[in-house]
């Protein structure tokens, strides 16, 4: 009965293939921000949708930005914790801007011994922190899953978590 | 028959009904894909370059971040000739299963935006005869589609939650490069 | 001693939980069903970048095939082209008759050959994200992408998007969530 029953609560866990956590702090070296308004103007006179569609084109732009269809390139440094000495990494995020200041962000960490860690999501630009989805890896975390949750951290840093599932 | 004895007689096939329940509830598809190995020979079939110079200019002057205190990176657009922050290239191929390019299985498409330092980061879909897969992940992009190491990060089909790596890299022979995916 | 033990209760409620239990255990399968009606559309036209990059880009492509320009000096025949990028946002029901809000959804497709895009998707639903990606067709009502991750109730979620047009100038989406581990 206790074998059977331990075997039971193993069967409620399967499925939950190796979760680990890790933690790196990255610090942001350089911004490229990519403005599209002529592609945006171009756009709104020269397409190919229909009425309908056309009808939903954002009503003009004023402010700042960010606006839909600008890029904005982030190159980070990781470092293995919160006093930036060990270098861990580094790592680009590739933001592409939609609407309300959100953009759907690409992100790449480059690990040491050669592993990466992709991961994509909405950021909110309005917020300080985000989380978003790990969504692949390679060499040591190939195949993982998870999600990356962000958040500000001392010295113009950003403490990443990651939840990786696989 | 007391009920405890009713249960008791009841447990065994309950629990290995559920072991059981359990095992055959992994969804097919995973097990389709999970310790796969594919290897297609890809055959370059159209190139596009986009060049969005005006935009970058644009983005230092009118940008909301504040370019005082986080400038672009040191050499981010000079330097030698290659793509530069925001340039976008895309590369069409022809999935061949077999290295002399007789078995079509597919198309593939890698459409990739350049960050810093001749890195983009490149998105691949692969269209096959039983379903798609998607790739994401970084690639140093010189003068040439030269190879890249990137995470599978899912897929449709036959390929339903298909997540592992993909290794391209440059064969000799007729201008191909050799796709060998790994499913975990 | 009882022979059941401290485990016995455990063990019986294993046996008796569905397979496919609430949230914080491990799922087989499920389906989420939402209709999304588009609240904005943005076309990004890149003819200058497309132009720009025939003449000057770092991988000697060959000019000719990239961009064919008629008589006027503009681009030859309909878009989507080569880099040109759409951006839709929508909102989410969980009914056919529009009346129950269930989140938003993003769509970001960029173009390459044929009038196909790239498509990377967002749902950003009541219990958390979930991130599709894949290929779509100009034009095409009905389309698949997979999904390739989601937050919170949908953490390590895999599987697909089944998209399919739907009364009242909807789209319908079927999200087939294979694996999640909460």
């Amino acid at each position: 009965m206790l074998g059977l029953a331990c075997a039971s609560a193993a069967v409620a866990r399967a499925g939950e293939t190796g979760h680990r956590t890790l933690t790196v702090y990255s610090v942001a070296t350089g911004l490229q921000y990519i403005n599209s308004a002529d592609d945006s103007v171009r756009g709104k006179v020269n397409n190919p949708l229909n009425s309908t569609e056309n009808r939903l084109a954002p009503k003009g732009s004023s402010g700042k930005g960010p606006f839909a269809g600008d890029i904005a390139l982030y190159a980070l440094t990781l470092y293995d914790d919160a006093t930036l000495k060990r270098r861990a990494g580094s790592a680009v995020y590739t933001c592409y801007f939609n609407y309300n200041r959100h953009a759907l962000c690409q992100a790449y960490y480059k690990l040491k011994a050669g592993s990466t860690l992709v991961a994509s999501g909405p950021i909110d630009f309005n917020k300080s922190g985000f989380t978003i989805v790990v969504t692949g890896g390679t060499t040591k975390y190939l195949g993982v899953r998870g999600e990356a949750k962000v958040a500000p951290a001392p010295r113009n840093a950003q403490k990443i978590e990651f939840e990786l599932i696989g | 028959m007391s009920v405890a004895a009713g249960i008791r007689r009841r447990l065994p096939a309950a629990l290995a009904a559920a072991a059981t329940a359990a095992t055959l509830a992994a969804p097919l598809a995973q097990a389709r894909t999970q310790g796969r190995s594919l290897v297609f020979y890809a055959k370059p079939t159209r190139a596009q370059f986009i060049n969005r110079a005006d935009d970058r200019a644009r983005g230092l002057k009118l940008n909301p971040f504040n370019a005082d205190v986080l400038p672009p990176p040191p050499k981010a657009n000079s330097g030698k000739k290659g793509g530069r922050a925001g340039d976008n290239a895309l590369f069409a191929f022809k999935l061949y299963s077999d290295s002399g390019l007789t078995r079509l299985v597919g198309t593939a498409i890698y459409s990739c935006t350049f960050n810093f330092a001749h890195e983009a980061i490149c998105e691949a879909d692969f269209e096959l005869t039983h379903g798609t897969m998607i790739a994401m992940g970084p690639a140093q992009l010189g003068s040439t589609f030269s190879g890249v190491v990137l995470p599978v990060t899912g897929g449709t089909g036959r390929y339903e939650g298909a997540h592992g790596q993909l290794t391209s890299t440059p064969s000799i022979f007729k201008n191909t490069q050799i796709i060998h995916i790994q499913l975990v | 001693m009882s022979i059941w033990g401290p485990f016995a209760l455990a063990a019986v409620l294993a046996a008796l939980l569905p397979a496919t239990a609430s949230s914080g255990a491990t799922r087989a399968s499920r389906t989420l069903r939402v209709y999304a009606v588009p609240a904005t559309v943005q076309f990004m036209n890149h003819a200058d970048d497309r132009l720009r990059g025939m003449a000057t880009n770092p991988f000697k492509f060959k000019a000719s095939e990239a961009v064919i320009l008629g008589d006027n000096g503009k681009e030859k025949g309909n878009g989507p082209f080569p880099g040109d990028d759409i951006l839709y946002s929508f909102k989410l029901f969980s009914d056919a008759k529009l009346s129950k809000p269930g989140g938003t959804a993003l769509f970001t497709c960029y173009y390459e050959f044929l009038k196909r895009a790239t498509c990377d998707s967002y749902f950003d639903l009541a219990k958390g994200l979930l991130l599709a990606s894949g290929q779509v067709r100009f034009g095409g009502s009905h389309f698949v992408l997979g999904i390739t991750g989601g937050t919170r109730a949908y953490l390590g979620a895999l599987g697909q998007v089944d998209s399919v047009p739907a009364a009242k100038n909807a789209q319908r989406f079927d999200l087939h969530v294979t694996s999640t581990s909460g």
